[in-house]
């Protein structure tokens, strides 16, 4: 495992990755605090007597995810398995093509080493995906100088229960469909239920390539397996109007399309690793005659 | 003299026509009957003109799929928005605007985009009007 986590370390593709993701963390920010503070001064003429109203804006609202209209927030639910994965979703590709792969499997077990590789893609994963996203939410705290949002999830709470009493332009669709109960609590464990669900996502794509890249010649399609796989489910939400069943869609803490329900959250990740461990086996079995 | 009464009567009238028809140019429903831009951008859904300060509404009735949609008020003389964002509009639901003054006498769009990045087209219908009253 260690041995695993030494290589990715020295991989320059994970500082690539790395840096690309806090690039759009960056502009993600500098475009939310920018729209928060002209949102939040054309709300504070409004809604003087509506403090409810007032209250839903809260830099919160910029947060990655939660931006309605930001492209950085966009932009990273768009392109993270690709940026999540480039470390190490080519590594078994490498490995072989080098004889990295036949030299390290004399001394080691294969299935040992399989997982050590696994275990790592989705550790590494779970972390490039979460660790910029928290970063997001710090820097907009820090720079608002705005870290409690009790008065938030209090207005919310009354949104839900219908005893807010809101100005004019304020949209009822602040009133999500999932986890509704965790953001009257705290916008932090709205937010931090997402970026984990996202973050297991982003590491179940990472595996699915591993997997995959079994069966493919050329390393730069490996690299796009996992991003190929959530567009095509993207293009196929999109086209069949299963908007709900598209992790696009149902990854986004905005919650942006509407009959939004749990089990696509569960089923989806299960179909993907069920996918990710029979193409494992599947590997396996095609390549055992190769290696051992 | 018969005749300057009836040109006076015959500008008044048409005085009292115009006057009435601009007074009421923002506050009658228009039709809206559009798609709304791939990647989130804004397309205008509609326009009318903004007579007075009250709120500019829009009633949407139904939008393509599951989509939701984020509204705004463009003023597309001054070239600037002059609302703040309705976000996640869905099917059936109102959404009112309180619009900023510099925009009254000026042509106001609705705007509209996508709640989320598609790659489909979405249609979008409902009404809307400039002002409230």
């Amino acid at each position: 495992m260690k041995i695993e986590w030494n290589k990715l370390l020295k991989n320059r593709m994970l500082y690539v990755s790395l840096a690309s993701l806090l690039a759009i963390v960056t502009y993600a920010v500098i475009e939310g605090i920018r729209g928060f503070h002209e949102s939040y001064d054309l709300a504070q003429q409004i809604y003087q007597d509506f403090p409810d109203s007032l209250a839903f804006y809260a830099p919160a609202r910029v947060w990655i995810g939660l931006h309605a209209n930001g492209i950085g927030s966009q932009l990273y639910y768009f392109i993270f398995p690709l940026l999540v994965s480039l470390p190490i979703v080519d590594s078994f590709y490498r490995e072989k093509k080098s004889g990295f792969l036949l030299y390290t499997l004399t001394r080691k077990q294969r299935s040992k080493y399989e997982l050590h590789k696994y275990l790592t893609a989705f550790v590494s994963s779970f972390l490039l995906f979460i660790v910029p996203l928290t970063l997001g939410i710090l820097i907009i705290n820090a720079w608002t100088g705005v870290w409690d949002y009790s008065t938030y999830s209090e207005a919310y709470r009354k949104l839900v229960t219908g005893t807010a009493v809101l100005g004019d332009s304020t949209s009822i669709s602040e009133k999500k469909e999932l986890f509704s109960g965790l953001l009257g609590i705290s916008p932090y464990l709205y937010i931090l239920v997402y970026y984990v669900i996202g973050a297991l996502y982003a590491a179940i794509y990472t595996c699915l390539g591993l997997a995959l890249s079994w069966f493919v010649k050329n390393r730069y399609l490996v690299l796009f397996i996992p991003f190929g796989i959530y567009m095509a489910m993207w293009t196929m939400g999109s086209f069949s109007g299963m908007l709900s069943w598209d992790p696009f869609n149902f990854l986004n803490p905005i919650q942006p399309v509407s009959q939004l329900s749990y089990p696509p959250l569960y089923i989806v990740f299960i179909l993907l690793f069920a996918v990710c461990f029979f193409t494992y086996l599947w590997g396996k079995r095609k390549y055992t005659d190769v290696l051992s | 003299m018969n005749k300057i009464w009836r040109k006076g009567i015959a500008i008044a009238s048409i005085s009292a026509l115009l006057f009435a028809g601009s007074a009421q140019a923002g506050t009658s429903w228009k039709n809206i009957a559009e798609n709304l831009p791939i990647f989130q951008h804004y397309g205008i859904l509609q326009t009318d003109t903004k007579g007075n300060s009250s709120n500019a509404e829009a009633k949407i009735s139904n939008i393509g799929s599951d989509y939701k949609a984020n509204l705004r008020i463009y003023d597309t003389i001054q070239k600037k928005v002059v609302s703040s964002n309705y976000n996640g509009i869905d099917d059936n639901e109102d959404a009112s605007f309180i619009v900023a003054h510099s925009a009254i006498t000026n042509t106001v769009a609705l705007q509209g985009q996508t709640a989320n990045w598609s790659i489909v087209l979405v249609q979008i219908s409902g009404h809307f009007r400039a002002d409230s009253y």
